[in-house]
């Protein structure tokens, strides 16, 4: 159910991104379940989508269900459940590990040493001093393999995720392009994707600087530094849930928004989410949320939401 | 949630959802795929493979998410493996898919064209030039904020306006002719028997 419609500029916006193919099934759900909503909506969907397929070669044909059903049928015998998934894992992980200790020996004597990943792998490394990184797909890090200076210091090109052990008097710090990072111990993400270089901080605080300016980043916000005017600023609405349980989502959302959000049946907070959202509005991501985990969400006031089974 | 994976082995069930979900998850697939027969294969074999396999399947959330989301996928595993990204500009102005089919439709499509063009000459440059990229050279958004140097955000903003001119300038007489087209190539797929 959609409590709070979506403007129409956003709705729009999201419309022409579902019939231009690059909606995510979460989207083509929110269309879905808003065109659904009132016969209104059904009509304006219609008249939009008919003016989108007056300009395709191959316009969208409303399908015969009924002998599409007829077609498949009849079913086939079910498979029987094959168990290859877990052995593969291990194997894979007993894989990774081989090729992470080979790594680690062949690397040990090097003084700096690269961790470069493919473009679909990521790859997670134990820093000198047990601080962990992942590194993104597509990314690069170089770092010092005994971090013996003043400074524990580290080159990123791309994006790593960061959890840092705290060293008393001993910073850690990540070059990313012409920004730096300074952290005492936390966990954190850098990303440079271009034009910005962002530092999302989950736990503990991060300062981000150059030769002119700095900017603290506490838990829960993200701070960017945009590469055309040098400038650093806090990007307050970037969300990266990672099959995150409703409970932890809903309290970095409450924080974010300055909202109270509670769940009227309790077994909401154990539902799982993975999603990212980059400054969208508060109801926009409730609305993913909502209509992937099949809940409802209903505002009581202003600052108050209530989550509750469909 | 957990019921509804055990609930699956029923055909009755299987069936029921393909008739509630069928239809959305066409378009869904279409607009990926921008052929209809391709987007019906995928989604039929999206209920294929819930059939077969699902007990080795999770369905972690509701079997509605599970179904776009393994569309979604199919859809991406086909353009990955058929590479069906085509020019759709040249096959626009060329007609070609349509030459096989009768002379009137021919006609009706010239016409419909010319008026698209015009709505579509409405849209400010700037944001027709990103609505050309989308529709007709076939560019994903995150190609298009790349080779202007815009954000991905401002790409959606922009489609989104072009949409809504679009809509606004198309005459209610285009939708006939639409329509009359449909009717048209629903005709000439019947069996000849039926003639």
């Amino acid at each position: 159910m959609v409590n709070r419609a979506l403007n129409m500029i956003e709705m729009d916006a999201l419309l022409s991104k579902y019939f231009s193919g690059e909606a995510t099934p979460e989207e083509a759900m929110i269309i879905d379940d808003w065109r659904m909503s009132k016969e209104e909506n059904e009509r304006e969907f219609s008249a939009l989508w008919n003016a989108w397929n007056a300009t395709s070669a191959k316009p969208h044909q409303q399908p015969d269900v009924p002998a599409a059903w007829q077609q498949m049928q009849p079913l086939a015998p079910r498979q029987k459940v094959k168990r290859i998934s877990r052995f593969t894992w291990i194997a894979a992980a007993g894989l990774l590990f081989c090729i992470a200790v080979a790594a680690a020996l062949l690397f040990q004597k090097e003084d700096l040493k690269t961790v470069a990943t493919t473009n679909n792998k990521t790859e997670k490394v134990i820093l000198p001093d047990s601080s962990v990184a992942i590194v993104g797909a597509g990314s690069s890090l170089s770092y010092s393999t005994s971090f013996t200076g003043k400074e524990r210091n580290v080159i990123l090109k791309g994006e790593a995720f960061f959890d840092v052990r705290p060293v008393a008097g001993k910073p850690f710090i990540v070059k990313a392009g012409l920004a730096k990072i300074k952290v005492l111990g936390t966990s954190f993400t850098v990303a440079d994707t271009g034009s910005v270089i962002t530092t999302r901080v989950y736990s503990g605080k991060v300062i981000m600087y150059n030769d002119k300016e700095s900017l603290t980043i506490l838990s829960e916000q993200t701070g960017s530094f945009r590469k055309d005017n040098q400038h650093f600023s806090l990007v307050p609405f970037v969300f990266h849930f990672e099959d995150e349980d409703m409970k932890s989502v809903a309290a970095s959302l409450a924080k974010a928004y300055h909202k109270k959000i509670f769940f009227k049946d309790p077994e909401i907070a154990s539902l799982r989410i993975s999603s990212n959202f980059d400054n969208k509005s508060l109801d926009y991501i409730l609305q993913v949320i909502a209509s992937t985990l099949n809940v409802n969400y209903t505002y009581s006031n202003e600052d108050e939401i209530y989550f509750e089974k469909n | 949630m957990e019921r509804e994976s055990e609930l699956i082995n029923d055909h009755h069930l299987l069936e029921q959802y393909f008739h509630e979900y069928f239809e959305v998850l066409h378009r869904y697939a279409y607009t990926l795929l921008k052929d209809n027969d391709d987007a019906k294969d995928v989604v039929q074999s999206v209920f294929t493979q819930l059939w077969q396999k699902r007990e080795a399947l999770t369905i972690r959330q509701s079997a509605r998410a599970y179904l776009y989301a393994a569309t979604h996928n199919h859809c991406l595993n086909r353009i990955k493996s058929e590479k069906i990204r085509q020019n759709h500009h040249s096959r626009f102005t060329a007609n070609e898919d349509y030459t096989t089919t009768g002379e009137q439709e021919q006609l009706t499509l010239k016409d419909l064209k010319k008026e698209v063009l015009s709505a579509m000459d409405a849209i400010p440059e700037k944001c027709r030039e990103i609505f050309y990229k989308s529709r007709f050279e076939e560019k994903s958004y995150q190609e298009i904020a790349k080779e202007l140097g815009i954000s991905v955000k401002t790409v959606e903003a922009q489609m989104g306006k072009a949409l809504r001119i679009l809509r606004t300038t198309l005459s209610g007489k285009t939708y006939w002719l639409i329509i009359c087209c449909h009717l048209f190539t629903e005709i000439n797929k019947l069996p000849h028997s039926l003639w």
